[in-house]
């Protein structure tokens, strides 16, 4: 009886822990699952779903030198602060979204990437396409849920891991890319 | 027949259960710590979400017994050991009383001490209020059931018992 009354009388402590658990640990894994810009490679995908913890775990097998983790989301995932989005090194573009996140995108015609089917601007490849809707066929299908257009992965302009194309930083991004690419899936 | 409420055995018999109590508080806390660096070594890209819900689970429950076991137990151990040694190291000579004895039904929690219930005694000179350690109360409300008792009290505390 006394155990009793005095478990409910520190009700207010055993609510305080449970909201202290769930804050560290959060924290915890949230820093766990993350690294710095510089050794962190990111692609976010405007598709309808995918298995993002999934594909950036397979992508995640052969890390670029200097790269720690790979992150893979979804645009929902950016939806209260987009500041995650914008500072992306990939995007997984569809192409009546394309025209929206342009500012954010580069040529990357100096990358040796597959120009078939392609996006291009102003005779520039800009994206390789991923997904062919017509053909209902892309790359990592198995992690994409795609929509039903076309789809093209894209360099963010501001990323760090694009030497290749900027001229400064790693490769590392281009490397993910290729790898993403290698990745073919059915329908 | 007389009954001594306080006793240095009985002081003891608290501080080793307040050790025993002490090292259990420590080993829920190791084992909960320990769960939760197990499963964040356990955390890969795939299954961080799980990972994460087992550390918080196990870091929730644990962190509920650690505190039931320091304010339930340990808390109350300390408190009972710190009376108990006060009363049996007062100065103050044990004041005594002989009459019918009745108990207040509720017991009543001291603020960071223990719990107590209120004694009348019904003298023919008048009532005399007292308290007693509610871990007592029934011993005293046995015995006062069967008639006059003498009462021995220091610093307002029932300390022996006589019928």
């Amino acid at each position: 009886m006394r155990v009793l009354k005095t478990i409910f009388s520190k009700f207010y402590l055993y609510v305080l822990w449970a909201f202290f658990a769930f804050l560290i640990c959060g924290q915890i894994f949230s820093r766990l699952g993350d690294a710095p810009a510089a050794h962190k490679v990111t692609l976010y995908a405007d598709v309808p779903s995918m298995r993002d913890a999934a594909l950036a775990a397979e992508l995640e097998r052969e890390l670029p030198e200097g790269i720690r983790v790979v992150k893979v989301h979804p645009f929902s995932y950016a939806m209260i602060d987009d500041g995650d989005l914008l500072a992306s090194d990939l995007y997984i573009i569809p192409e009546s979204h394309v025209e929206q996140y342009s500012d954010s995108l580069r040529p990357i015609g100096g990358a040796a990437l597959p120009e078939e089917g392609g996006c291009f601007r102003e005779g520039e490849l800009w994206g390789v396409r991923v997904w062919d809707a017509a053909k209902r066929q892309g790359i990592a299908a198995d992690f994409i849920d795609y929509p039903d257009e076309d789809c093209w992965l894209f360099f963010n302009k501001a990323s760090r891991h694009i030497r290749t194309l900027s001229g400064t930083g790693d490769d590392a991004a281009v490397e993910i890319a290729r790898r993403l690419l290698a990745m073919t899936g059915g329908t | 027949m007389k009954t001594c409420f306080y006793r240095a055995e009985h002081v003891s018999a608290l501080e080793r259960k307040k050790r025993i109590w002490t090292a259990v508080f420590a080993l829920v806390c190791a084992v909960t710590a320990g769960f939760c660096v197990f499963f964040i070594l356990r955390r890969t890209t795939l299954n961080a979400g799980r990972m994460e819900l087992y550390a918080t689970a196990a870091l929730t429950a644990g962190g509920w017994v650690a505190i039931a076991i320091r304010t339930c137990a340990l808390n109350y151990l300390r408190a009972l050991c710190e009376h108990e040694e006060r009363i049996l190291s007062s100065g103050e000579e044990a004041r005594e009383v002989r009459g019918l004895v009745t108990l207040d039904k509720k017991a009543v929690h001291i603020f960071r001490s223990i719990d107590v219930r209120g004694v009348r005694v019904k003298t023919e000179d008048g009532a005399l209020r007292l308290l007693v350690n509610a871990a007592h109360a029934r011993e005293l409300e046995r015995a006062a059931a069967q008639g006059e008792l003498t009462l021995r009290s220091v610093e307002g505390y029932v300390t022996e018992v006589e019928r």
